[in-house]
């Protein structure tokens, strides 16, 4: 009989790629190296805001926190009568442990964060809350109401607690081999660390007894290790932070790369207890800062240390039906429980965030879907009633996330504790609706929470950023003019928040003021130079813009987003072999960067490299699904269809693009004339300036907000006005006529055409329409599906035969290039120079 | 994957990360030794 199959996940909080390949290439973590060689790995993408309960929770529920309702580290128990740490009554969904419960599959859950109270699943719960107090004497040591389950095991249990006053020099050493220098009625780092140490010690002795004696299908032994020590001692960790103290440096530098191989040996011996038939994953939720952005002094804002909690976990796995020793890209916390349940060939839930990595199985198994698992009756194994709390315990778990900075100490004023705690609730959940793309419920919560007499500074900046977004700029201001009121230390941010409105108002000038202003500051002239860089790029002045970005790499050369954004410049610059460099070394720094991908893909296509731009385009389209841009480059790249124009007899689109006057009407009738229906709505009726009419379609003015229009346009011709020709549908293929006319033309028939014969002409304006011209004409460069004919406009009235049969060749013999000169005006060329 | 407990660990008495790493077994060989020497320790003093 085939044995079944099993899955364990060792979760290590914060755990960073960073700091893991230097010690695997140093051959100090080889218990992972050995699951890295016969698995998978790559990054896992954490969400916002970075809080480790509620992360831990989207893990084990596959849901991002709106949905499963564990919104911090701390709850309003539901009495009213108090603050306590975050317990899983809060859980709105069914966790993976529930779903395997109801399935007749067993369960270890060992401190899970949150797990408190145990829930009643077929299998064993260690609780967060198991073994966090202790008391003077380990002989007196109780057991925290409601910490594990089954009650009858409590005993066995119990003893294999690690008191942290049994923890000798023996197990401080290896982290701090000077630590007889530590002042230790100054400092406190040293029970901190034993206290970590002890913690963790009994999640280990539990999952190892649990694994080894008790019957299972999944085990989840969460450990917080890695992420409590580097809040405590990464700022010590090499290279030396010029302000950190030689001899602090000297004392706590090896603290975090011992966490690392601590976990590391433990890991080793769990593996011990996974056979051939048990999938392996070793996981974090988030990163963590290490570089010289490491901060020393923490901003005064709610759960600051969560500002150091970097955007990419570690995801590795190994197991029955794992590819070995592949990289995978793309992979979210999200993804964890319907990738699992995958393997269990159990159904996932169609309300689940997360999809299941496909990628990582030889053979994944058919994916299974049902409604929603919290739409099924029966038993999962969850409370049926209230579990009473143990306040002493709560109490020290509480000193603990104040000792990391998690939370503030709560108020001894019990109600306004209670309130500020609401407070944090509803701004994590403000937050994780922003970052859902859910903008005006976030809003509504910020605005409500602008009401509370409190802290208003961060519901202030989230609110800003709500509005650019929003584009309502004159709000921004004011929130902004609010913010500055409060003369807050980091005034010089602001200063570029205010540049991002006035940039995104298209008011440049005024943010490019600031922009130089501040670029000369230590710390925001990188991203000072990046604006800048991104404005240039903008308005297709793609060497200034090199040279802005080039500086803001200069100061933060590991910057995925600046190398990126520079391998654009140089590609629109046409230098592919130096933006080949910068696309890579954005792509080496950041895997998980779907644009990066596409951007390689561009600039490999035109290097005539099309199966390597296949299979950027690819992999830019597996880190989102939804890129029709890069699943069309993709297609390209391998049909050769942009280059080889072979699209013959195909389906495709017709615009006629250009700037306003620059004789796109005069085209488009006379593509009408020669046979091409044009999606028009006859609104705009002929007149003066076109007396034989604009063939014009409203919707298309919108195209920006909407391009649904174009799903009505095959076959046809359309009108599209140059700059807006970035927004058509990416899922169609399209030919572009595109029409060329002297700028000073342009300008005079458009200021007749609006009775400003005698008006001088806008500062800038040229140079605006030259610069619009020069995007359009770089956008279709790159862009997978669509090929451009350019015309001029006096050469069209001037040899309409010529220049209709170029027509008629490139849209495929669809027009009759006769019937297209017939059309022809020459007295409707006026305005000439 | 599979591994037997097949290693002999020298257990000393003030303990050690790898004893603790080990898990269940690791932390109650350790006890256990501590136990002996404190007991010899205390029939030590008794003599």
């Amino acid at each position: 009989m085939a044995l079944k199959n099993k899955v364990v996940i060792v979760g290590w909080d914060a755990a960073d790629w960073k700091i893991i390949y230097p010690l695997l290439a140093e051959g100090k973590l080889p218990a992972l190296k050995k699951l890295i060689d016969n698995g998978v790995h790559g990054n896992l993408q954490t969400l916002a805001p970075a809080y480790s309960p509620m992360l831990w929770t989207s893990v084990a529920t596959g849901k991002t926190a709106n949905k499963h309702g564990i919104l911090g580290f701390i709850e309003i128990n539901p009495d009213k009568q108090q603050v306590r740490p975050v317990t899983v009554s809060q859980r709105k969904t069914r966790a993976l442990w529930n779903i395997l419960h109801n399935q007749g599959l067993k369960s270890n859950l060992i401190g899970w964060w949150p797990s408190h109270p145990s829930e009643p699943i077929n299998g064993h719960v260690v609780s967060d809350m198991w073994g966090k107090r202790f008391p003077e004497e380990r002989e007196k040591w109780g057991v925290e109401k409601g910490s594990f389950h089954p009650k009858s095991l409590i005993n066995e249990m119990a003893d294999l607690r690690v008191h942290v006053n049994e923890l000798t020099e023996q197990h401080v050493l290896p982290f701090i081999p000077e630590a007889h220098k530590i002042d230790q009625e100054k400092d406190k780092s040293l029970p901190n660390l034993l206290k970590i140490l002890a913690q963790n010690s009994t999640f280990q002795a539990c999952s190892t007894y649990l694994m080894e004696n008790k019957e299972w299908d999944f085990t989840g032994v969460y450990f917080n290790m890695i992420d409590h020590i580097c809040h405590g001692f990464m700022r010590f960790h090499p290279p030396k932070l010029p302000r950190v103290r030689q001899e602090h440096f000297d004392i706590y530098k090896g603290v975090v790369e011992g966490a690392y191989r601590f976990q590391d040996m433990m890991l080793e011996r769990t593996l011990d207890f996974c056979d051939d038939n048990t999938l392996v994953i070793v996981m974090s939720d988030h990163g963590y800062v290490s570089d010289n952005d490491r901060m020393l002094d923490m901003p005064g804002l709610r759960a600051a240390p969560a500002l150091e909690h970097r955007d990419f976990g570690i995801f590795v796995a190994a197991g029955p039906g794992i590819k070995k020793k592949e990289k995978i890209f793309g992979a979210s916390l999200l993804d964890i429980t319907p990738t699992i349940l995958n393997f269990l060939d159990l159904p996932i839930g169609k309300d689940m965030d997360g999809r299941v990595l496909e990628d990582v199985f030889e053979n994944p198994n058919p994916i299974k879907y049902i409604e929603s698992w919290d739409e099924v009756e029966g038993d999962f194994g969850e409370h049926n009633e209230k579990v009473e709390s143990d306040p002493l315990s709560e109490q020290q778990a509480i000193e603990q996330l104040i000792e990391l900075g998690y939370i503030d100490r709560p108020d001894e004023n019990i109600e306004k504790a209670i309130k500020e705690t609401w407070i944090d609730l509803q701004f994590n959940l403000a937050r994780v609706k922003f970052s859902n793309d859910d903008i005006d419920e976030a809003e509504k919560i910020l605005l409500d929470l602008l009401k509370e007499d409190t802290d208003t500074y961060p519901f202030l900046l989230d609110l800003i950023n709500i509005k650019i977004k929003k584009k309502e700029f004159v709000a921004a201001t004011d929130f902004l003019e609010k913010l500055k009121s409060k003369k807050p230390k980091g005034h010089l941010k602001l200063s570029l928040l205010e540049a991002d409105i006035f940039m995104a108002s298209n008011r440049p000038e005024q943010a490019l003021e600031i922009l130089n202003r501040i670029k000369v500051n230590s710390s925001l002239n990188a991203p000072a130079h990046f604006k800048i860089g991104k404005h240039f790029l903008n308005v297709g002045r793609y060497k200034e813009a090199e040279e802005a970005f080039q500086k803001s790499i200069e100061i933060k050369p590991d910057n995925a987003k600046y190398q990126h954004a520079i391998a654009k410049a140089l590609m629109l610059q046409e230098k592919y072999e130096d933006a080949v460099d910068h696309a890579l070394a954005s792509i080496e720094l950041v895997r998980y960067y779907p644009d990066a991908h596409y951007t390689l893909g561009q600039i490999l296509e035109k290097l005539g490299e099309n199966e390597s731009a296949k299979l950027a385009f690819e992999t830019a389209n597996k880190l989102r699904p939804q890129n029709i841009k890069a699943k069309k480059g993709a297609n390209v790249s391998a049909n050769g269809l942009k280059n080889n124009k072979s699209n013959v007899g195909g389906d495709f689109i017709t615009i006629v693009s250009g700037l306003p006057r620059s004789g796109t009407s005069m085209m488009m009738q006379a593509l009408h004339a020669g046979g091409m229906e044009a999606l028009s709505d006859g609104k705009r009726k002929s007149d003066e300036n076109n007396p034989k009419g604009y063939f014009e379609i409203d919707e298309v003015k919108s195209l920006h907000k909407d391009n649904s229009i174009l799903d009505k346009a095959n076959n046809k011709s359309l009108k599209v006005v140059a700059p807006l020709l970035k927004f058509i549908k990416p899922e169609y293929n399209y030919k572009v006529i595109f029409m060329l006319r002297d700028i000073d033309e342009i300008i005079l028939s458009q200021k007749k055409m609006l009775g400003r014969e005698n008006k001088a002409t806008r500062m800038g304006l040229k140079e605006s329409l030259q610069a619009e011209v020069r995007k359009a004409q770089a956008w279709a460069k790159h862009e997978p599906g669509v090929d451009i004919l350019y015309l001029n406009y006096t050469d069209v009235i001037n040899q309409p035969e010529l220049d209709f049969k170029k027509v008629s060749d490139f849209l495929n013999n669809k027009v009759n290039a006769k019937n297209m000169t017939a059309a022809v005006d020459k007295s409707l060329y006026r305005n000439r120079k | 994957m599979s591994k037997k407990d097949k290693q002999k660990f020298v257990i000393p008495e003030k303990g050690s990360l790898g004893l603790l790493a080990h898990g269940h077994k690791g932390l109650r060989a350790w006890r256990e030794e501590k136990n002996k020497k404190s007991t010899k320790n205390k029939n030590g003093v008794k003599k």
